[in-house]
């Protein structure tokens, strides 16, 4: 049975899911790929992922950043090391910002 | 002079940082922050963007559409013969909208529209899907058994009446136009729009009924 949300409908229920879209949606307006390059790879990383569980929420958007990491990582726009550096940064700064305080990364900090 | 008192759970022995998001927003930072630093993409035009989507573009758009349609027989003539075209002449333009295919609901045909791969959608007249059109369910099974899905989406149609998916594809998006409900002859061009829901533009639905 599908959960239709019908009436109380939000573009994108996270802001990660905005945040991701948008990233995508400039990229591709910068011409660093076309449109149909990424909806081929995200139908792909869809498959992969394939569930029946799969609601079209947070799991969706799960594999369009698979994806997207693919994409810029295959047009050498970013690599996969510094993804996870980056990451691993972002972990750490919220583990170690004290509750109130904006978190934030350095990124020349090595 | 003041006193701190802990009753109970001690919030500060177990969150003395902050929340740690999930793994997936914790990559979309990373992505968002190499982008940034590299000056491919910048913070105003994320933001325009996601304001766009969450507050500007959307079913009412296309509501505009069908409503003129209903009631300018050479708009919906034009309509259906390039629906890119006509839907331009309101202006709704742009990402997603390049190659679009109106089709019409009859009283012998009702259309539903489906992205079986990923979630393929007319973005300027209907703005961002709805979950549940993204949903595994949704995709696979409105090719094999329709019927079940739109009874699912509260839709009882005749047998009589045949049942057309449409597949989309990023080259191809569809719109469904459907039927003027009986009883609207006296309402207004903006009257009959606001009985055009989203569901009856993708098919999952019908337009509401005039109060």
């Amino acid at each position: 049975m599908i959960d239709q949300n019908n009436f109380d409908f939000k573009s994108f229920e996270k802001p990660w899911h905005g945040q991701i879209f948008a990233i995508t949606v400039s990229l591709s307006e910068n011409k660093v790929f076309k449109w149909s390059e990424f909806s081929k790879l995200l139908a792909d990383q869809i498959k992969m992922d394939k569930t029946e569980k799969q609601n079209g929420g947070d799991d969706y958007f799960f594999s369009w950043i698979k994806a997207l990491e693919n994409l810029i990582i295959k047009k050498n726009v970013v690599d996969q090391t510094k993804l996870n550096i980056t990451k691993k940064k972002w972990k750490d700064a919220f583990l170690t910002t004290p509750h109130g305080h904006p978190v934030e990364i350095n990124l020349k900090k090595r | 002079m003041t006193e701190k008192k802990n009753i109970g759970h001690n919030h500060d022995d177990h969150h003395n940082h902050s929340l740690l998001p999930e793994e997936p927003e914790l990559r979309v930072r990373a992505i968002e922050t190499l982008l940034l630093n590299k000056g491919i993409i910048n913070s105003n035009t994320l933001n325009e963007l996601i304001d766009t989507y969450e507050n500007k573009i959307g079913p009412r758009n296309g509501a505009k559409v069908v409503a003129k349609a209903w009631v300018d027989q050479d708009y919906k003539k034009r309509l259906l013969e390039n629906s890119t075209k006509a839907i331009e002449e309101l202006s709704y333009t742009g990402r997603q909208g390049e190659h679009m295919v109106v089709v019409e609901n009859t009283p012998k045909v009702h259309n539903v529209v489906v992205c079986t791969l990923c979630s393929c959608y007319p973005w300027p007249v209907l703005g961002i899907p709805p979950t549940w059109y993204k949903s595994d369910e949704y995709r696979s099974r409105t090719v094999r058994e329709p019927r079940k899905i739109l009874q699912e989406f509260g839709l009882e149609l005749d047998l009589n009446i045949q049942v057309k998916v449409w597949d989309s594809t990023s080259e191809m998006r569809y719109l469904v136009l459907p039927m003027r409900p009986a009883g609207t002859e006296l309402l207004t061009e903006s009257e009959l729009e606001s009985l055009v829901t989203r569901n009856s533009m993708i098919g999952t639905g019908l337009p509401e009924m005039p109060k």
